[in-house]
C-alpha cells in the first residue's frame, strides 16, 4: 500500500474496515467521554466531602464569607420576586427592609395578561430564539472546526479578521444591516434573525478555543478510514463539543431572549413583537411608575424561560468546567 | 416655419406638463371629497393604547386610539389606518429606520426637527396652504404655534398633540397634616422653598417620611432651570445669538438671573427626595401614599384623573391641586411642550396621510385623550372641558402667558452639559461638599465655549 492511498483511502476499496473503524474511534471516544465524565463528577464530590471533613478554621471563614456573597448575589432576586407580590409594591428600600409582602396578591401577574398578548409575544420570542440559537450555533462550530483543525491558506488572518469585527460596536453597522435587510423585504420575517446569526464570532471563538483541546488524531484516524470531512465534523467532533455547545445555547437564548433593539427595528407588526418589546410597551408608564409590582412581574415572567434553560443544561456547563480542571 | 411653430407650441406643452407634473405636492387636492380617499396610511405612535385596555391603576376598562378614529373612518370609507406602536425605549433610532425605509406615512414625532434636518420628513406648509378647512393660528393655543416650528421658525414640520404645560403639583393633604398654609395661586421660588423645609420629615399624622419637593433630576431640571431664569429676568439674557446658528450663541452664566437658580435649586436640594438626580422616588407619586408636598414641573394629572373617571373616585382629584409655574416679571416664560404629528418625506398617498393627520390632532382625538389621560389639549377653544374637572383651566391659564426659551429648548447641549453640570452641582450640595459656584460656573462657561466652536457654521 502507498502512502497516497493512506492518506487517502477510497471508501469504495474497504467499505467493511472502515465502519468498524469508525464505530470502534466512536466507541473508544465514548467510553473515554463516559469515564472523563465520571471521574470529574466523582472527583468533584469527593473533593467537597474531603473539603469539607478537613476544613480548616481558615477555610470555613472563607465558606461562610462566600456563602454570605452567595445570598447577597440573590437578594435582587428575591427582591424582584417579593415586589412582584406585593400588593403595596415600592421599589426604594422600606425601612426595615421586608422581603415577605404585607399584602401579597397575583393581581400583578394578571394586569398584563389582560392588556397585552403576553402569551403570542412569549411564542414570537422563543420562536426567534429557536431560529438564532440553532443557527449561530451550528454556524459557530462549522467555523469554529474550521479553524481549529482545518489547514488553509490564510486561516489565521481569516480568524484574526472575524475577531477584530467584535470591537466594532453593533450600534455602528445597525441602521446599515436594517436597511439591507429591508432592501431585501426580510423585516418582518424570521430571516432578520436568521441571517445576521450566521457571523456568530464569540460563538466561533469559544468553539475554536474548544476544539484545539480536542486530540486531532482522532480527525487523522478518521481521515484514514475515508470518512468526509463533513462525517468527521457531525459525528466525532460535534458529539464531543457537548459543554460548549451548552455554553453557547445558553448564552446565544439569553442574548436572543433579552434583545430589545434589534427585535425593535426588524419588526413593525405587532403580532410579530416579542416579549421582551411587549414589557417595555407595558411598563414604561402602567409598570415603572405607577405599579412596580407590574413591572417586576412581568420581569419575572420574562426571565422564567431563561432560568428554566440554565437548570436543564447546568450539568453541561459543569461539565465543561469538571473538563477544563481535569486538563489542567 | 409654420411647421417649427408647432413644434415649439408642442414642445412647450409638453414641457409644461412634465413640470407640473414634478412639482410634488401641488398635483394634488387636500380638499377634496373625504368619501374619495383611498388606499392605507400607516400612523406610528409611541406608548399609545392602541386597542381598549385594563387601566392597571384602577381596574376599569378604558378605550384606545381605534375607538376614537371610528367616526374618522366612517367619514373615508375606502381609507385603511393602520398603527405601528412602539415602545418608548429606543424610540428614536426606531423612528429613524421607519422613517428611512418609508415603514409609516404620518408619525408622532418628538425628535421631529432633527429628522426634518435629515430630510425624513416633510414640511406641511404647502398642504397648510391648500387646506381651506384648517387654520392652525385659529385652531391651536397660540404657545404651541412656535413649538411645530424648524429652528429657523420659517417651516410648519407638523401638527401639535397636547399642549403640556410644566405645572406645580401640590399634596394638599401633606400641607394639611403639617398644618403649613395652602400654596398661593401664583407662589414664588421662595415661598416654594419656605413651605418645603416645613415639610420635610417624619409627617406628624402618618409618620411616614415626606419631602418637601420633587422635581425629576433627569427629565425636569432643565424646564425648572428655565422656568427659574425667567422668573429672575433673564430668559433672553443668559444666552444671546441666533439658535439655528449655534456659532453665534454667546453664553453669559454669570448673569445673576443664572446664578440665582442654581442657587435656588442648590438651597432646594435637601428638601427633595435623595433620589431625585435619577429619577428615583416617583413610585408613589399622585396615589394614597404619595410623600411629595410639592411637585415642580409636573407635566400630567393622569392618575389622579384615571381614578376619578374610571373608578369614580374623586379623593384624589381633591387631595392634588395645581398652580401656574414660575414666570418672569414680564409675565412670560416657563416651558411648554408639544409633539407633532409629521408627514414621513416618503409617503405615497400624502393626501390621504394629511386628513389623517389632521384628524389625529384635531379636536376628537384631543378630546378623547383628554377625557381618558388627562391630556391637556392644544385646540382652542375647545368646548369639551369637562365642569368637574379643576386640572385643564390651570393648564390653559398657565399656556396663555407661556413661551419657551430657545436656547434651552430642544438644543443638543442641554442634556449632554447643562443638566449633567447642574446634576454635578447638586450631588455635591447632596453629598455635604462645599461648592465653589464661581469656579464651577466658570468651568461650565468655558465648556460651553468650547462647544460653540466645535459647531459648524
Amino acid at each position: 500500500m502507498d502512502q497516497g492511498s493512506l492518506v487517502n483511502p477510497s471508501p469504495q476499496r474497504y467499505p467493511v474496515q472502515i465502519h468498524q473503524r469508525v464505530i470502534l474511534v466512536l466507541a473508544i471516544l465514548s467510553a473515554v467521554k463516559r469515564t472523563i465524565h465520571q471521574t470529574a463528577l466523582t472527583t468533584l464530590m469527593e473533593r467537597r466531602s474531603r473539603m469539607f471533613r478537613q476544613a480548616t478554621w481558615g477555610q470555613w471563614c472563607i465558606m461562610v464569607l462566600l456563602s454570605i456573597g452567595a445570598a447577597i448575589m440573590l437578594i435582587p432576586f428575591l427582591w424582584m420576586v417579593s415586589t412582584s407580590l406585593d400588593g403595596q409594591a415600592m421599589t426604594q428600600v422600606p425601612f426595615p427592609p421586608r422581603l415577605i409582602p404585607k399584602e401579597p396578591t397575583w393581581k400583578s401577574y394578571v394586569i398584563p395578561f389582560a392588556n397585552v398578548p403576553l402569551a403570542r409575544y412569549f411564542f414570537n420570542s422563543f420562536l426567534i430564539a429557536l431560529c438564532e440559537v440553532s443557527v449561530s450555533v451550528l454556524s459557530a462550530l462549522m467555523a469554529g472546526y474550521a479553524f481549529s483543525l482545518l489547514r488553509f491558506r490564510g486561516a489565521r488572518g481569516l480568524f484574526l479578521l472575524a475577531l477584530g469585527t467584535l470591537m466594532i460596536p453593533p450600534e455602528v453597522a445597525m441602521i446599515p444591516s436594517f436597511l439591507l435587510l429591508n432592501e431585501w423585504g426580510m423585516t418582518n420575517s424570521l430571516w432578520a434573525f436568521i441571517l445576521p446569526s450566521l457571523a456568530a464570532v464569540i460563538g466561533t471563538f469559544l468553539v475554536k478555543q474548544y476544539m484545539d483541546t480536542l486530540p486531532p488524531e482522532l480527525r487523522d484516524a478518521a481521515k484514514m478510514d475515508g470518512a468526509s470531512e463533513w462525517a468527521i465534523f457531525w459525528r466525532i467532533y460535534v458529539p464531543l463539543s457537548g459543554p460548549v455547545i451548552a455554553t453557547l445555547v445558553i448564552l446565544q437564548f439569553l442574548w436572543s431572549w433579552n434583545d430589545v433593539l434589534w427585535p425593535l427595528l426588524m419588526l413593525s407588526r405587532p403580532d410579530w413583537y416579542t416579549v421582551q418589546i411587549g414589557v417595555a410597551m407595558f411598563v414604561h408608564d402602567s409598570g415603572q411608575r405607577i405599579f412596580p409590582a407590574i413591572h417586576m412581574a412581568v420581569a419575572v415572567l420574562s426571565l422564567l424561560p431563561v432560568l428554566i434553560l440554565y437548570l436543564l443544561l447546568q450539568r453541561h456547563v459543569v461539565q465543561s468546567i469538571a473538563y477544563s480542571g481535569i486538563k489542567q | 416655419m409654420r411647421r417649427q411653430r408647432w413644434l415649439l407650441c408642442g414642445w412647450l406643452v409638453v414641457l409644461l406638463t412634465v413640470m407640473t407634473a414634478c412639482s410634488g405636492s401641488q398635483d394634488w387636492k387636500v380638499s377634496g371629497n373625504p368619501a374619495q380617499l383611498e388606499g392605507k396610511v400607516v400612523v406610528n405612535t409611541i406608548d399609545f393604547k392602541i386597542d381598549d385596555y385594563t387601566d392597571p391603576v384602577t381596574g376599569s376598562k378604558m378605550p384606545g386610539l381605534k375607538t376614537a378614529m371610528k367616526p374618522f373612518l366612517k367619514q373615508h370609507p375606502h381609507l385603511q389606518v393602520e398603527f405601528i406602536n412602539i415602545p418608548w425605549q429606543d424610540y428614536n433610532t426606531k423612528q429613524q429606520t421607519m422613517l428611512l425605509s418609508g415603514q409609516a406615512d404620518v408619525f408622532y414625532l418628538p425628535q421631529f426637527r432633527a429628522f426634518y434636518e435629515q430630510g425624513l420628513i416633510r414640511p406641511i406648509d404647502d398642504l397648510l396652504r391648500q387646506d381651506p378647512t384648517l387654520k392652525i393660528s385659529s385652531r391651536y393655543q397660540r404657545a404651541v404655534l412656535p413649538l411645530i416650528k424648524d429652528r429657523t421658525g420659517q417651516h410648519t414640520l407638523g401638527l401639535p398633540s397636547g399642549a403640556f404645560s410644566r405645572l406645580i403639583t401640590v399634596d394638599n393633604q401633606l400641607f394639611r397634616d403639617w398644618g403649613v398654609k395652602p400654596l398661593s395661586a401664583r407662589p414664588t421660588p421662595e415661598e416654594v422653598l419656605a413651605k418645603a423645609k416645613r415639610m420635610t420629615g417624619k409627617d406628624p399624622r402618618t409618620g411616614e417620611q415626606t419631602y418637601g419637593l420633587y422635581w425629576d433630576g433627569v427629565w425636569r431640571t432643565s424646564t425648572l432651570l428655565e422656568s427659574l431664569i425667567s422668573y429672575y429676568g433673564g430668559r433672553n439674557e443668559v444666552v444671546t445669538g441666533d439658535v439655528s446658528r449655534p456659532r453665534t450663541l454667546k453664553f453669559h452664566f454669570h448673569h445673576p438671573a443664572f446664578v440665582k437658580s442654581v442657587q435656588w435649586m442648590m438651597a432646594a436640594t435637601p428638601y427633595v427626595h435623595p433620589g431625585f438626580l435619577v429619577s428615583q422616588g416617583q413610585e408613589n407619586l399622585f396615589t394614597d401614599r404619595n410623600q411629595h408636598a410639592i411637585v415642580l414641573e409636573n407635566p400630567n394629572m393622569e392618575v389622579p384623573w384615571k381614578q376619578y373617571v374610571g373608578k369614580k373616585d374623586d379623593r384624589l382629584l381633591h387631595r392634588f391641586s395645581l398652580r401656574v409655574n414660575f414666570k418672569g416679571p414680564d409675565g412670560l416664560g416657563s416651558p411648554i411642550s408639544t409633539t407633532p404629528w409629521c408627514i414621513s418625506a416618503k409617503t405615497q398617498n400624502p393626501a390621504a396621510a394629511w386628513e389623517v393627520a389632521k384628524f389625529l390632532a384635531g379636536p376628537q382625538v384631543q378630546q378623547f385623550k383628554y377625557e381618558n389621560e388627562m391630556v391637556p389639549p392644544s385646540v382652542q377653544p375647545f368646548d369639551f372641558q369637562r365642569k368637574d374637572d379643576p386640572y385643564v383651566p390651570v393648564y390653559v391659564q398657565n399656556a396663555k402667558t407661556n413661551t419657551t426659551t430657545p436656547w434651552l429648548m430642544d438644543m443638543p447641549y442641554q442634556k449632554t452639559i447643562l443638566v449633567p453640570w447642574v446634576s454635578k452641582v447638586l450631588s455635591q450640595v447632596q453629598q455635604g461638599k462645599r461648592v465653589d459656584l464661581d469656579k464651577e460656573i466658570d468651568q461650565l462657561q468655558q465648556r460651553m465655549e468650547q462647544w460653540t466652536e466645535e459647531q459648524g457654521h
